[in-house]
């Protein structure tokens, strides 16, 4: 079995190429699963091994969304069950819930190129976890600290602004 | 040639707000993902954060209405007797339990005088099971209006057993509301703001203990209202308005440490606890007698100021006077010295009305009274008839100034005409401010805790910018005030007195006329402890500051 195991090399938008598990990211990820059985006819016979590009994804981001994938998976196979993982929310009380809290505890730019990794990659769960994380940096605060979290530029008028805050002023 | 210029022009400054635009979605990293992943954050927030986010920048206005696929607010007008009630509830089966931001339901006068009627009329199990579908979609913000008056003085509604989710309620003008929750005090865990208007009877005390994080409380013409227990467990109440809740005999809010905010206006005076460590800055009292009117007086009767001893952040100070008085005048003192307000910047005293307005006495009349050993009692106020005979009589004893007539009522056209009739009119009872000071502060109705001004020479009033007095008409009490306000504002920028309706000003022409130039001369002998003071007398104010009240309670 374990001789079998084979490996994909992802490339990415700036080309650099990692290497994973097929089995890990094909339980990971819907889109590159489905690469992956458009390319097997062409290559049962062979041993090459096969090379995806990702256009979309930096490597900086692609690598991080491999070490999520990976560990995520070890996870479930310690707890024996593969499939489950994918429900776990963030902040259950999990092995992995501080391992995400950490994992999204990072910079906006970063986090956003996240988001948009997990949605062309299909991960739903850590597309799941990064919005929920963008979310978090929305909420509880005033508006000026979210202007100065995301470098929001206040173009509103002053009358604007007045009406905005008249619509729904139970809000603010 | 010149339209296209103009277009021309206009089409170059839109394609540099497009680029604004973009230059704009570029620092903002979540205006740069594509909308439905921007509108799939939005959906992972509370309504209230996200509607917040509609005022970071134009691009996120509006951006929050539309997070969820479906019409996620569900506004709906309906006509008793006109509308079927059996084809909204089956309409609102078929949605299914789709989340839901907003759940409005206003019931309109329906049609009760037409022999047959399309429909039934809505009963009360109908309005109960529309609050029950707006709790199963976890509605966060929940609005009932049944101004309908067939039904809502009738109607009897229970309330669904937990709505974790609600953030805000808003009951208006409904009959009975009962609140049938389990023991759990998360029923309500969500809800910050709960707004009752002219509501017949809502179990308002059954309702909130279960509402940990309640934020604003705000009851309106709820005759039915005895006591408030307005006391949510963790104290994080911040704005309390009871308005016109004539039954309200007690109000507690003894444990609303946090409250910042606190509105009460009623008929009869209760008793109120607001807790000590309160640090209001936004107050408003407003009580009235049954027959007669008594703003501040009642209000500086020390028993219910009791607890009010400190207001160290109020910042802005609105007194609503439906008579001014002697006694009136001690109680503004004494309350500007019982509870220091060493932050307070804006004064606005909305000054009685003219002498037809049923409210209020007229005070020129008033004035007379004190004047003459005043045998003052309840029917002299309503004795309106010739209020001038009385004031030539002051006149008389007062000064030998020229013999217009005082009152606006009788002013001439032609008399008013000049500028300089502005000044005399507002001096006409100028010589009472400095000699008849004293015994009239000790007016027979001021309670004997109530002191000079004089004899407290603290009042803090450094911070005092800005004092506007509306329906200011130069009478004997209003100049007291005024005189008052200069002497103790030390750094007051602008007084202004805006005259009421129909009133000099209107036949002067000018739209205000500048009177700082007269204080400390023989005209205005006020001394000003502001050296820089601007004196305005106004015609008319609409554009100018208001106080943060004037929209809610305008119908004073």
């Amino acid at each position: 079995m374990a001789s079998e195991k084979k490996v994909v090399f992802l490339r990415s938008s700036d080309g650099e190429a990692f290497e994973v598990s097929e089995e890990v990211i094909s339980a990971a990820s819907v889109t590159i699963k489905g690469m992956i059985d458009e390319e097997s006819p062409s290559r049962a016979d062979t041993a090459a091994t096969t090379t995806l590009a990702i256009p979309n994804v930096t490597a900086a981001t692609l690598s991080r969304v491999l070490h999520y994938v990976n560990k995520h998976f070890d996870a479930a196979a310690v707890v024996g069950r593969p499939d489950d993982y994918i429900f776990c929310a963030p902040g259950d009380e999990h092995p992995l819930a501080r391992f995400d809290d950490d994992f999204v505890d990072v910079d906006n730019d970063t986090l956003i190129d996240l988001v948009h990794a997990a949605e062309y990659l299909h991960i739903k769960k850590l597309f799941d976890l990064t919005c929920k994380a963008v979310a978090d940096k929305l909420k509880g605060r005033t508006i000026d600290q979210i202007r100065e979290t995301f470098g929001i530029v206040n173009d509103y008028t002053v009358e604007e602004e007045v009406e905005v805050y008249r619509e729904n002023s139970w809000a603010f | 040639m010149a339209p296209q210029l103009g277009a021309s022009a206009a089409k170059k400054r839109r394609v540099t707000e497009e680029a604004a635009a973009v230059a704009a979605d570029e620092g903002d990293p979540i205006l740069a993902l594509p909308e439905d992943l921007q509108l799939r954050i939005l959906s992972l927030l509370p309504l209230k954060s996200a509607i917040r986010t509609g005022a970071l920048s134009t691009r996120w206005r509006g951006l929050w209405a539309r997070r969820w696929p479906a019409p996620s607010s569900l506004d709906l007008h309906l006509r008793s007797g006109v509308d079927d009630p059996d084809r909204l509830l089956g309409s609102l089966h078929c949605r299914g339990h789709r989340h839901l931001d907003r759940f409005s339901l206003t019931f309109h006068f329906g049609e009760y005088r037409r022999r047959r009627l399309p429909h039934r009329y809505f009963r009360d199990e109908d309005i109960s099971r529309c609050l029950e579908y707006a709790a199963a979609c976890d509605a966060e913000d929940l609005n009932l209006d049944i101004a309908d008056h067939f039904m809502s003085t009738g109607s009897m509604l229970r309330f669904p057993p937990a709505c974790p989710r609600l953030a805000r309620l808003s009951l208006l003008h409904v009959g009975y509301v009962t609140f049938d929750y389990s023991l759990r005090s998360d029923a309500y865990a969500a809800l910050e703001v709960v707004q009752i208007h002219s509501a017949r009877s809502v179990d308002i005390n059954q309702l909130l203990p279960a509402c940990p994080r309640l934020r604003t409380l705000d009851l309106r013409a709820c005759k039915f209202l005895d006591e408030i227990y307005a006391t949510s467990p963790q104290g994080r109440l911040r704005s309390l308005t009871v308005a016109e809740c004539n039954r309200v005999t007690h109000l507690y809010a003894g444990l609303a440490s946090g409250l910042r905010s606190f509105r009460l206006s009623s008929a009869l005076l209760p008793i109120y606890e607001i807790a000590a460590t309160a640090q209001l800055d936004d107050l408003y009292i407003c009580l009235r007698g049954p027959c007669r009117i008594y703003a501040l007086a009642r209000f500086g009767s020390a028993t219910c100021l009791t607890r009010l001893r400190k207001l160290p952040s109020l910042k802005e100070l609105q007194l609503l006077m439906f008579e001014m008085k002697s006694s009136n005048l001690a109680h503004i003192y004494m309350f500007l010295q019982t509870c220091r307000c060493p932050k307070l910047e804006r004064l606005f005293v909305q000054l009685p009305s003219s002498s037809s307005d049923t409210f209020v006495g007229n005070s020129l009349e008033v004035a007379e009274e004190d004047d003459s050993e005043g045998r003052h009692s309840e029917e002299d106020v309503t004795e309106d008839d010739e209020p001038d005979k009385e004031l030539s009589e002051e006149e008389d004893t007062e000064s030998d100034e020229p013999e217009e007539e005082l009152s606006e009522e009788d002013v001439t056209e032609d008399e008013l005409l000049q500028e300089e009739l502005v000044q005399e009119y507002m001096l006409k009872e100028r010589p009472y401010y400095e000699d008849v000071y004293e015994e009239d502060i000790l007016g027979e109705d001021v309670p004997e805790e109530d002191y000079f001004e004089e004899d407290e020479p603290e009042y803090d009033f450094g911070n005092l910018m800005f004092v506007r007095m509306m329906k200011f008409k130069g009478h004997y009490f209003e100049l007291r005030l005024v005189s008052f306000l200069l002497r103790k504002a030390t750094g007051l920028k602008k007084l202004l007195l805006v005259a009421p309706k129909g009133n000099l000003m209107d036949r002067v022409g000018n739209d205000h006329v500048d009177l700082s130039p007269f204080v400390e001369t023989k005209q205005l002998p006020f001394r000003r402890a502001s050296p820089n003071v601007q004196i305005i007398l106004s015609k008319c104010d609409s554009a100018g500051i208001q106080p943060v009240h004037a929209e809610i309670f305008s119908y004073f």
